[in-house]
């Protein structure tokens, strides 16, 4: 099911934060979302996944507005992996992951099979197994990532919106983590990260969608966004194009557009 | 521990204090004067038992309330006054005593419940939009400290000094001479309260990862607000209303369970209640087995024991990693 937007303009307090934003991120594929710092990023996933309302416009999934669905059962289709990666409480990482199963639990009801068996699954994707009975609050920055994200998996969604997922973390944990979602992409579960590097958007995403000032600069397959004039808009840098050994083209920064 | 063990064990023992105050106090009834026409089991009878459930009540009341908003803040200092229901009850309660010159109970307690809901709704009010937990520990600190300042106004401008005596000795928290009158008065608003806290769980366990996090997990966070705030409201309302201002059991209680019962906040609520019910139970009967004719008061017990305890916590929070 396809989770769109359409001419969404959001204000956080007075200032006007997205405007007139257009695009449908298709399931099965990874769409990356970038732009410089306050470009409205992390307010399109959130609205994307039902925690902002939108001032004009929409954003649905399939045919249905996002906003009006019942609150557990948006949270059983969308995933929402948020930038602060912050846990309030030791809890085991056992628990920690349990609490995507939330959204699935009536009120009151203990843990059922599925629930057991969709933490296991989740545990075992993102090989935190061995962490299983470790308070959170003994883990790496790495080993935090895996987990949460297992968390969101555990879930089960459709679309798993991630914000920053890569922050802080080492290059290793980047890549290991980009690779862990492409394979949800290639389940066919819809992935779209909030990233800040263009070279591991160009590496991990099908579709790139590049924000600036809130506003739409391009929206495309990675090869297109990530071009010299996007890029140059966007962010007013110059890139120099690379291939990797795949063949796929990374744009390296090499410096400010001169005016 | 295993959950089941821990709630047999927890209700074992508030059994246990339960019996302990009944015959605690400065005369001893003897087992073969109970349930007789001997004068003596008036005193358990007529004395001791109100008071007792008193104890399990309120003691209930703020452990449970002190280990929900620990959870809902994710602050492991946060308590019943922190929100400002404590003192706004004692302020309805002292308003009564010193405007209308109200002693009947049923005064007070009106006051008082009506201050201390009052201030929940208003608290709920102030924090509404805002949606977050800095507004409302903000808003209720600022209510705390309206309240406190205007009790100690009334008491400034009381009409005489036994008024001022009586207010101070109702500030102070006691359960002394309490009869099954204010059992009758208090009793329902606690359960009521009581129940509606317990509805929290979980949601307080999705905003361990924060709010952004918790809401995207189907929590829907104001009708958690408007729980807690009615919850607490009720619940702590009504316990001061009849006892006056027992703190540090909402501190204190769920620091001591949550080794045995795991950091969830969820799994911590009902090992709270009966752990506050055991404390209040335990330290009520104390305090009346002390030397000399008359009591330390309950409150004044309870702050006793809790500040030393507030600054080991201070001191091991600091030590901590988990800090």
């Amino acid at each position: 099911m396809e989770l769109s937007v359409r001419d969404l303009a959001v204000s956080l307090g007075n200032r006007r934060v997205l405007q007139g934003v257009s695009a449908a991120f298709r399931p099965g594929r990874v769409t990356a979302i970038l732009g410089p710092n306050g470009s409205g990023k992390s307010t399109l996933v959130k609205t994307l996944a039902g925690l902002i309302d939108a001032d004009a416009g929409h954003a649905r999934l399939g045919t249905r507005h996002i906003a009006r669905i019942e609150p557990r059962e948006r949270a059983r289709r969308i995933g929402y992996l948020p930038q602060d990666a912050t846990v309030h409480w030791n809890l085991s990482v056992r628990e920690l992951v349990a609490l995507g199963r939330l959204p699935h639990r009536s009120p009151f009801a203990g843990a059922s099979d599925s629930d057991a068996m969709a933490v296991g699954a989740a545990l075992a994707a993102t090989d935190t197994f061995p962490l299983a009975d470790r308070g959170a609050g003994e883990l790496s920055g790495g080993e935090r990532a895996r987990v949460l994200l297992a968390r969101v998996l555990a879930g089960e969604p459709q679309w798993l919106l991630a914000d920053e997922p890569l922050a802080s973390l080492d290059p290793v944990h980047q890549l290991a983590l980009l690779d862990q979602l492409r394979a949800l992409a290639a389940t066919g579960m819809g992935v779209v990260i909030v990233l800040h590097d263009l070279i591991q958007a160009a590496r991990a995403a099908d579709d790139v969608l590049l924000l600036k000032a809130g506003e739409v600069v391009a929206f495309g397959p990675a090869a297109e966004a990530l071009a010299h004039q996007p890029l140059r808009e966007a962010f007013g840098v110059e890139v120099m194009v690379v291939p990797d050994e795949e063949g796929r083209l990374l744009p390296v920064p090499i410096g400010r557009t001169k005016l | 521990m295993p959950r089941f063990l821990l709630l047999t064990l927890l209700t074992a023992l508030i059994a246990l204090l339960f019996a302990g105050s009944l015959t605690a106090g400065k005369v001893w009834v003897p087992f073969d004067a109970w349930f007789s026409n001997d004068p003596r089991w008036w005193i358990v009878a007529e004395l001791r038992l109100p008071r007792a459930i008193l104890g399990l009540a309120i003691g209930a009341a703020l452990g449970l309330t002190g280990a929900v908003l620990q959870g809902y803040l994710r602050n492991p200092l946060a308590d019943p006054a922190v929100v400002g229901v404590s003192s706004s009850a004692a302020l309805g309660a002292v308003a009564a005593i010193v405007v209308f010159a109200a002693s009947a109970p049923l005064a007070i307690f009106g006051a008082a419940m009506l201050a201390g809901c009052g201030s929940m709704l208003l608290l709920a009010g102030l924090a509404w939009r805002a949606d977050s937990q800095v507004a409302f520990i903000l808003a209720g600190t600022v209510l705390a400290s309206l309240a406190g300042a205007l009790t100690a106004f009334l008491i400034s401008i009381a009409p005489n000094p036994y008024a001022t005596a009586e207010i101070i000795d109702w500030i102070m928290g006691s359960l002394t001479d309490r009869s099954f009158s204010e059992v009758q008065l208090a009793l329902p608003f606690i359960a009521i309260g009581t129940v509606l806290l317990l509805f929290t769980g979980r949601a307080l366990d999705a905003l361990t990862l924060g709010e952004d996090a918790a809401r995207s997990l189907g929590v829907r966070l104001q009708r958690t607000q408007l729980l807690i705030v009615l919850g607490a409201g009720l619940a702590v309302g009504a316990s001061v209303a009849v006892t006056g201002v027992v703190g540090f059991v909402g501190l204190i209680v769920p620091h001591l369970l949550r080794p045995l019962t795991g950091a969830k906040p969820s799994a911590l609520l009902v090992p709270s209640a009966l752990g506050g019910a055991g404390l209040v139970l335990a330290a009520d009967s104390l305090v009346r087995i002390g030397p000399g004719a008359s009591e330390i008061r309950l409150g004044v017990a309870m702050a006793m024991l809790g500040t030393p305890f507030f600054f080991l916590l201070l001191l091991k929070m600091r030590r901590s990693a988990w800090n």
